[in-house]
């Protein structure tokens, strides 16, 4: 594929909201993810945001499976969008954002992640009462991790 | 009325309590309330006996004509809306959850009851004795990553300390401002992840002119700009240069990514050369249940800058490593 075409592609994803994109063309196959699939904690290469698309061309190969939730869970789960540390409370002092069992409404604030020195503030995607917190505070998590669980 | 209050007191000469309530309109009994709410954010008062009120020195609030007048105005138009809070959680998720209002959205406080910093951290800052400001602009409009933002400000705000007469500003990596080993001002990005989410917050806290007291809850050794300059410095002057270079940067760096700045970090780089141990946290590999207990990696190299990305760059025995996030400790 033409290198121009995958920089186009490139920028197409890098202003629209999806997280990745597959494209075959004939014997070609290139994804684009602007998320890494599984990123180790210490990368000799600047680690990806969400904004700063990652690409990998593969030939005919099936897309890797993305981490996949527990099957028994029940409810919505709440994944990191990215790599980095958890922090349940904005600062020490002060108050965890939620607990279990609490109300959430759609677009409050549940976690911090803090990736390449940025925290980023994940949000409540649906409302509902939040029944687990499946990381520790201060724990590493992954691209993709469950998080919390809102029923 | 915290505000309000300290407009009257902050020449620094005795008024009295009839003087102060009737400017006010506010009874004696409230008045002594808000007195002793401003003692615990810091406020130092040489005369706390009825029926005089008298602070300990001059103080400079920061005025909202005064500010933006000395905002050059190339700049000034850039800004889409300037707010100054008296009093705040954190300026940072003011303005992070402040949907109304059109960016890049500027903001200041005076007091921030729940300041904060990297890794879960607090940051403090007495009423009216620093900067705490916090910028909201769009990210879609950079082309570079925005950890290497956090470098190209860090950068910006030692230059202009370096510029006002700072000479022994140092930067820490990631983002600590430092002078002779002790902290003079902090920087943290932060953004709010929602379905569809384009917007960074860059909140800078500096330490302009702090009280005598002894202040709790700070964990490391700090300094204030009044002591390194030997005199006062207006805060207002301050901020409006703040605000301005941290704008170019938010333009320049959308345009050129680190390649403007690097040079410049060589210069303030209070890491280089040194042996310094890095530490991050991983999971336990060794653990099966979901929820896994951080375990502290460490690794120990001589620091010999940043990447183009702003990642730390390592010699590790032949090898030259470089991390984008971790804890540095120089060894001693």
């Amino acid at each position: 594929m033409d290198i121009r075409k995958i920089k186009k592609l490139i920028e197409l994803i890098e202003s629209s909201g999806i997280a990745e994109i597959e494209i075959h063309e004939g014997e070609n196959l290139i994804r684009i993810s602007r998320y890494p699939h599984s990123t180790p904690v210490v990368m000799s290469q600047a680690m990806p945001l969400p904004g700063i698309p990652t690409v990998s061309t593969t030939m005919n190969t099936p897309s890797s499976p993305v981490m996949e939730p527990a099957k028994e869970m029940k409810g919505h789960l709440i994944t990191s969008p990215m790599v980095g540390t958890f922090y349940r409370a904005p600062s020490p002092a002060s108050k965890q954002f939620v607990e279990e069992g609490q109300m959430v409404n759609e677009g409050d604030t549940l976690c911090i992640i803090e990736a390449m020195k940025i925290l980023n503030q994940i949000t409540a995607d649906k409302a509902g009462i939040v029944t687990k917190v499946l990381v520790e505070n201060g724990a590493p998590v992954e691209y993709g991790e469950p998080l919390f669980v809102i029923e | 009325m915290f505000h309000r209050i300290l407009q009257v007191l902050a020449d620094g000469q005795p008024h009295t309590v009839k003087e102060l309530t009737s400017k006010l309109a506010v009874s004696p009994t409230k008045l002594e309330h808000f007195i002793k709410t401003l003692i615990t954010y810091g406020v130092e008062f040489s005369s706390l006996a009825a029926p005089t009120y008298q602070l300990s020195e001059e103080l400079e609030l920061l005025e909202y004509h005064c500010l933006r007048a000395q905002i050059p105005e190339y700049t000034r138009q850039q800004i889409a809306y300037l707010e100054i809070l008296d009093r705040v959680d954190s300026t940072n998720q003011y303005v992070l959850t402040q949907e109304q209002h059109p960016v890049p959205f500027v903001c200041l406080a005076e007091y921030q009851t729940a300041g904060r910093g990297r890794q879960g951290r607090q940051w403090v800052s007495p009423y009216a004795s620093g900067l705490c400001l916090s910028i909201k602009q769009h990210y879609t409009r950079f082309n570079y990553s925005l950890g290497g933002l956090s470098i190209a400000l860090a950068i910006t705000v030692a230059r202009l300390l370096y510029a006002i007469g700072v000479h022994e500003v140092s930067l820490k990596w990631p983002n600590d401002i430092i002078w002779r080993n002790r902290k003079l001002a902090g920087l943290l990005l932060e953004t709010r992840i929602r379905n569809y989410c384009d917007e960074i917050v860059i909140g800078i806290g500096i330490n302009v002119r702090m009280p005598m007291i002894e202040l709790k809850n700070i964990s490391q050794p700090w300094v204030d700009l009044q002591t390194i300059l030997g005199q006062p410095i207006s805060r207002n002057t301050l901020a409006a240069m703040l605000i301005e270079h941290c704008l170019q940067t938010l333009t320049s760096y959308s345009q050129d990514g680190l390649t403007t700045f690097i040079s410049d970090w060589y210069r303030f780089d209070l890491l280089y050369g040194q042996l310094v141990t890095l530490e991050h946290s991983t999971p336990d590999s060794n653990s099966v249940s979901k929820k896994t207990q951080p375990r502290v990696v460490a690794v120990t190299g001589k620091a010999c800058g940043i990447d183009e990305q702003g990642a730390l760059l390592l010699q590790v025995g032949n090898s030259k490593q470089s991390y984008s996030y971790g804890e540095a400790r120089i060894r001693v």
